[in-house]
């Protein structure tokens, strides 16, 4: 859940909030649970119903009250009907391992019925993520200018409510499968398909078997009961420029193996005295014969540039919704970088400083992408630290990116000494609106939340 | 905007035609049917279509509301038939819909938006637009309940359960049928409908299932009514009134004003009447009439049916009782004054005793029976305002008595002799000699004693002592023996309401030989503001007894006949009202909104007299016709000018594109007052991006989509983004 303006100072719920926020939680569900159940045909019947009831009520002066029975009796038999419905099916499901956020996911499910009857009729829906908010978020957080409103909607905050539930859920369903015809032990594969709106880990936990009566008024919803099954959702990622990051002839070590030695290339350079921690493959035996001492292969060094990435996971001034989106343009350089012939080191503090690096030699980029879905933002900012950190490795570094999730002091003394470290440093904020008027901007990327992507093409 | 999925289907193509159809032929009018049925499914044979917008549904709901309120106002006014009324306005709905419903038809909109149908949420829209907030927009096809309400309506006051005909069946056979194929057909949009052989199946199964219930229902309200004749007729009839007798609860007394009583001249009548009943079975009061016991003939010219007798016209609304009344001066008569009120046909009006001449009665005849009970046959109007002309030296419209007004229920006689003796009365050694039945014969060889004035006199000052002193009057009532509820009265309970003292009276007097019956009407009590006006609510609803003084018992029987007719003449009829005084301080308490309802009710009983003056009908019927047909042909107009096409590319699309331009030059305009003309050379979207406050990329976009890409957006969004970017520009100027 994230939004779209600063989180206000955290409120305790008083009595009136809870039993608000307890009703609107119960409201929905029930909501849910009769809307899943009950078709618009149904509704209309119900609706008919009490109307023809009460404007037949004179018996002796109408015969509406056919129609009333009718309708009643339609409702009675959907009803029976889809309650008396049964299904037994087992179900696998074909997953990839990751799926971007806002890319439509469509995947198989091979469905088998287990049962001694055969199945027709039936429809298989996934059951999106819960958009409720919590009480701390009902609570703690407000739409956007809901000061604005009367004191009504103000004290009964349901438009709060609204707002928090649209904007809630870490994935939507898209629809249900196509009927299912299944004799006793047959199997069928079925399409389903899903939207991620957040990233991290998606479950899905709750596939359901909708059996609807053939009245279309009524469906009974039977859960199935299979394992759990998990994509990994990595951020939004964005196009960007052809970036210049330089030192692109300042090679630095990499390869399969790093040592402190030289030599992991595939190119032969010279013999040498073995020393300790040299591999016992690189032993010249003809040498050691000839000489009576340990010889070693020594080959051409190779290096490869190696590039930065420092990622502010601080929530402080920016909040979720910027955390976000550094994410998402941190994943674009991610997915930019290439993998074959550099190193990528991904710094960011949570709880302590953290590093994951990817490239020549190291993990493929998708492990930084899996990183980057699981990062959590922090309520301090430990610039200190991710400072330090950056400079134990800036020996090593080409280049490095920097993505701020804001624009503070703090974040300011952070690159700072990164520049007075002599790094090659390349600065994007992540901010509401226009840039300040800071002389301390010069040189930084100033990304407006409302168009990220117009403003990375900028450069 | 966001929008949001539609709220049901359309229905299938001729669905609603036939339905119309459907409903001419159950009401027999095949020719409105007919119209509404082309205009109905007109849509899918033309490709004529308007943009509505919500402005536009929102008046084609306001307008079908107004065509609501006009027929009910018109209902209203139309009391005296309120219940066949009421089914025929209904029956009507779908008509005064239609504006509604073909805005939808013929609308390039996929159905009507929520707020059409609430003026508050249109409001919340438009403030929650003028904030710059993100709206939704939901919307609603109102096919099938549209549909469904044509089904109800087809089959109201055009039969009844309980007299299976062939318009019943018709009706049942229709409704299956069409309601089939709307749920068949909905379900197949839906895309679940793969089983037609279990669909027949489940919708077979219902049929049963209806008419299985449709038989029980029957008999459970048939049931129903047997017990509703049984134990509540209707109060207030001529030929019988239910009392509160033997019930156990508090008597509950309504302020609502029944009538008014405007007194003009003589001495106020403190009791007015509805009617008197002579025949007491347990907790009712009946009539047995001459007509309906000894089988006496009115003179067919004056037979107004029943009981009834013709009152003489003398002119437009003026009619007397008889041709002694004709002959007598208005101002001859001792009382004078006026009842006004809301009136049924056939209701009965409440008049002082010795009432002989009734004007300004807007009905064809009026007419009374034996007991007093003056009627309205052929009422023209839902209120009136009659004068009433009373001569207290006249007879009262009552007849004479006959020996029915002295029986006295078997059950009740021991309980009400002991009473009289221990106030050392003596009761009338007489005894009638009755065959009952269907009709009653007399037996009676010997005349009843006759009682003087004198001695009746006495006899009521006895019993009128006896109840002040000895009795309590209360609304709280406790269950009564119905076998002779007036002898536990008298001798146990000693408590009630005026119904009891009313009965234990009129069964007292007749213990003691005087002839009497028992009244229903109202005590004249409460004077309003207004001098001389008294108002005749609920809770002044009365019952007394009256009772025949001075007469003598003569046999009437004619010589061939060996039955006596005895009947009591020379007396005069008497209002005896022995209940504590003291009931007229419970009703004279009035809650602190009476007055407006007093004053509503007054305002109603007034609009009707003020629209059923002369010549009132036919200006209004002029005046509707001028507005309406103005507005018809304005209507009319506006269509043909804002016409369009089906599909995306409307034959407005030219007038789209100029609307579009027309926003988008405002809107440069606008901007170029605050921040100055855009630079000869420079772009529009480059102009609007340097001047836009954030978001203005926005509109920018919009901007350049309405000029290079004009289908992906429509007039409608462009004129909201460019009220969101103007909101937000000066959001922008406010912020420091």
């Amino acid at each position: 859940m994230f939004f779209s303006v600063g989180m206000s100072s955290v409120r305790q719920p008083h009595a009136f909030g809870r039993w608000l926020y307890r009703n609107y939680r119960q409201g929905s569900s029930v909501s849910a649970f009769i809307g899943r159940r009950v078709h618009p045909a149904a509704w209309i019947l119900i609706g008919g119903c009490g109307a023809s009831s009460l404007m037949g009520a004179n018996l002796s002066r109408s015969i509406v009250v056919v129609l009333t029975l009718l309708a009643f009796s339609l409702l009675c038999v959907g009803f029976l009907w889809a309650f008396l419905r049964r299904a037994c099916v087992s179900v696998i499901r074909e997953l990839p391992t990751t799926v971007a956020v806002g890319e439509e996911l469509a995947y198989e499910l091979s469905v088998r019925n287990e049962g001694r009857w055969g199945l027709h009729d039936a429809f298989l829906r996934e059951t999106g993520d819960d958009p409720r908010p919590t009480e701390w978020e009902f609570t703690n957080l407000k739409e956007p200018d809901e000061e604005d409103r009367n004191f009504f909607d103000r004290t009964f905050a349901f438009y709060r409510w609204k707002w928090l539930n649209e904007r809630g859920g870490s994935w939507q369903s898209l629809g249900k499968s196509a009927a299912l015809a299944l004799d006793p032990g047959g199997v069928q594969r079925v399409t389903l398909s899903l939207m991620p709106l957040r990233r991290g880990l998606l479950r899905l936990n709750d596939l359901r078997v909708e059996l609807p009566d053939p009245l279309g008024l009524f469906q009974r919803c039977r859960a199935i009961l299979n394992e759990e099954d998990e994509v990994l959702v990595i951020p939004k990622r964005y196009r960007l420029p052809n970036l210049d990051l330089g030192g692109q002839s300042e090679r630095k070590m990499g390869g399969e193996e790093a040592s402190t030695t030289r030599g992991t290339g595939d190119e032969f350079m010279g013999l040498r005295e073995y020393r300790a921690g040299d591999s016992l493959r690189k032993i010249h035996w003809k040498a050691w014969a000839r000489t009576g001492q340990p010889i070693v292969k020594e080959f051409e060094e190779v290096r490869f540039p190696r590039y930065g990435l420092v990622l502010d996971t601080s929530l402080n001034e920016g909040g979720p919704k910027l955390l976000e989106e550094a994410i998402s343009v941190a994943a674009s350089f991610v997915s930019t970088v290439d993998g074959e012939n550099s190193l990528l080191d991904l710094m960011f503090v949570k709880d302590e400083p953290a590093v994951f690096t990817a490239g020549r030699g190291a993990a493929r980029t998708d492990r930084l992408m899996e990183v980057l879905a699981r990062v959590e933002g922090s309520d301090t900012g430990s610039y200190d630290s991710l400072c330090g950190l950056v400079l134990r490795h800036a020996a090593e570094m080409t280049a490095c990116v920097v993505v701020l999730s804001s624009w503070c002091a703090e974040r300011k003394g952070l690159v700072d000494r990164l520049r007075s470290a002599g790094l090659e440093v390349l600065i994007y904020v992540i901010g509401v609106g226009e840039a300040p008027d800071d002389e301390s901007l010069a040189g930084v990327h100033w990304v407006r939340v409302e168009q990220v992507q117009e403003d990375l093409l900028k450069g | 905007m966001k929008e949001e999925p539609i709220i049901f289907s359309p229905p299938p193509r001729l669905l609603l035609g036939v339905t119309f159809l459907f409903w001419g032929a159950m009401h027999d009018r095949p020719l409105p049917a007919l119209a509404a049925a082309v205009l109905m499914e007109g849509r899918h044979w033309t490709n004529l279509r308007w943009s509505f917008g919500e402005k536009g549904f929102a008046r084609s709901w306001q307008f079908s509301v107004l065509i609501l309120i006009i027929s009910a106002l018109g209902l209203l006014q139309r009391e005296e038939r309120v219940t066949l009324d009421f089914l025929m306005l209904l029956s009507w709905l779908p008509f005064m819909m239609l504006p509604l419903v073909l805005a939808e038809q013929y609308s390039n909109e996929r159905g009507v938006p929520m707020t059409t149908f609430s003026f508050i949420a249109r409001r919340k829209l438009a403030a929650d637009r003028k904030a710059g907030r993100e709206t939704q927009k939901r919307e609603v096809n109102l096919g099938y309940p549209y549909f469904f309400l044509l089904l109800i309506v087809s089959g109201m006051g055009v039969g009844s359960l309980l007299n299976m005909g062939a318009n019943e069946v018709r009706y049942g056979i229709g409704v299956a049928i069409l309601l089939g194929w709307g749920l068949f057909k909905m379900g197949q949009m839906k895309g679940t409908q793969n089983r037609k052989q279990a669909w027949l199946v489940g919708y077979a199964a219902s049929l049963v299932m209806a008419v299985g219930m449709s038989w029980g229902i029957l008999d459970a309200y048939r049931g129903f009514l047997k017990s509703l004749t049984r134990t509540s007729p209707q109060a207030g009839a001529p030929f019988e009134t239910q009392t509160s007798i033997g019930q156990v609860h508090k008597l509950q007394l309504s302020p609502k004003i029944m009538w008014r009583y405007e007194h003009e001249e003589g001495v106020v009548p403190r009791l007015v009447r509805i009617s008197s009943y002579n025949w007491p079975e347990g907790d009712l009061w009946r009539t047995r009439t001459r007509r309906r016991v000894q089988k006496e003939r009115i003179s067919p010219e004056r037979e107004a049916g029943g009981d009834f007798e013709k009152f003489l016209s003398v002119g437009e609304g003026a009619f007397a009782f008889d041709e002694q009344d004709l002959r007598v001066e208005v101002d001859e008569f001792t009382t004078r004054g006026s009842i006004m009120g809301l009136v049924s046909d056939q209701a009965l009006i409440p008049h002082p005793l010795r009432t002989r001449r009734l004007e300004r009665v807007p009905t064809e005849f009026l007419s009374a029976n034996s007991m007093g009970a003056i009627q309205l046959n052929g009422l023209r109007q839902a209120a009136m305002k009659a004068e009433l002309f009373v001569n207290e030296m006249d007879e009262a419209l009552e007849h004479d008595p006959s020996v029915i007004d002295l029986l006295c229920p078997p059950r009740e006689e021991p309980g009400l002799d002991g009473f009289l003796r221990e106030q050392g009365l003596r009761p009338m050694s007489w005894k009638p000699r009755m065959l009952k039945g269907s009709s009653i014969t007399e037996q009676n060889s010997v005349a009843p004693e006759d009682v003087s004035t004198v001695d009746a006199r006495i006899i009521e000052g006895k019993l009128g002592e006896v109840f002040r002193r000895d009795f309590t009057y209360s609304l709280f009532l406790s269950g009564a023996d119905l076998g002779a509820p007036i002898s536990e009265f008298v001798t146990e309970k000693r408590r009630g309401h005026c119904e009891y003292f009313a009965g234990a009276t009129c069964l007292l007097l007749r213990r003691m030989g005087v002839p009497s019956r028992y009244v229903v009407g109202f005590a004249v009590q409460e004077e309003s503001s207004k001098r001389g006006e008294y108002l005749l609510r609920g809770k002044h609803a009365h019952a007394w007894a009256e009772a025949y003084v001075g007469g003598t018992w003569v046999n009437e029987a004619r010589p061939e006949n060996s039955s006596p007719l005895w009947r009591c003449r020379g007396g005069k009829w008497v209002d005896v009202d022995l209940t504590p005084p003291d009931w007229l301080a419970e009703a004279d308490r009035n809650h602190w909104f009476q007055g407006l309802s007093d004053w509503w009710q007054n305002a109603r009983v007034q609009l009707v007299l003020w629209v059923s003056k002369e010549g009132i009908v036919k200006g209004l019927k002029v005046v509707l016709f001028v507005v309406g047909g103005g507005f018809l042909i304005y209507l009319i107009h506006r269509l043909i000018q804002t016409r369009g096409r089906k599909g995306d590319q409307p034959v407005g699309a030219w007038a789209e594109k100029v609307k579009k331009q027309g926003v988008l030059r405002d809107f440069e305009r606008w901007l170029a007052r605050r921040v100055g003309p855009r630079p000869t050379s420079m772009p529009m979207a480059s102009w609007l991006r340097t001047h836009l406050p954030e978001g203005g990329e926005r509109f920018v976009a919009c901007y350049e989509a309405a000029t290079f890409d004009p289908a992906r957006v429509s007039s409608a969004e462009l004129v909201e983004e460019t009220r969101l970017a103007k909101v937000r520009w000066k959001r922008a100027q406010k912020t420091p």
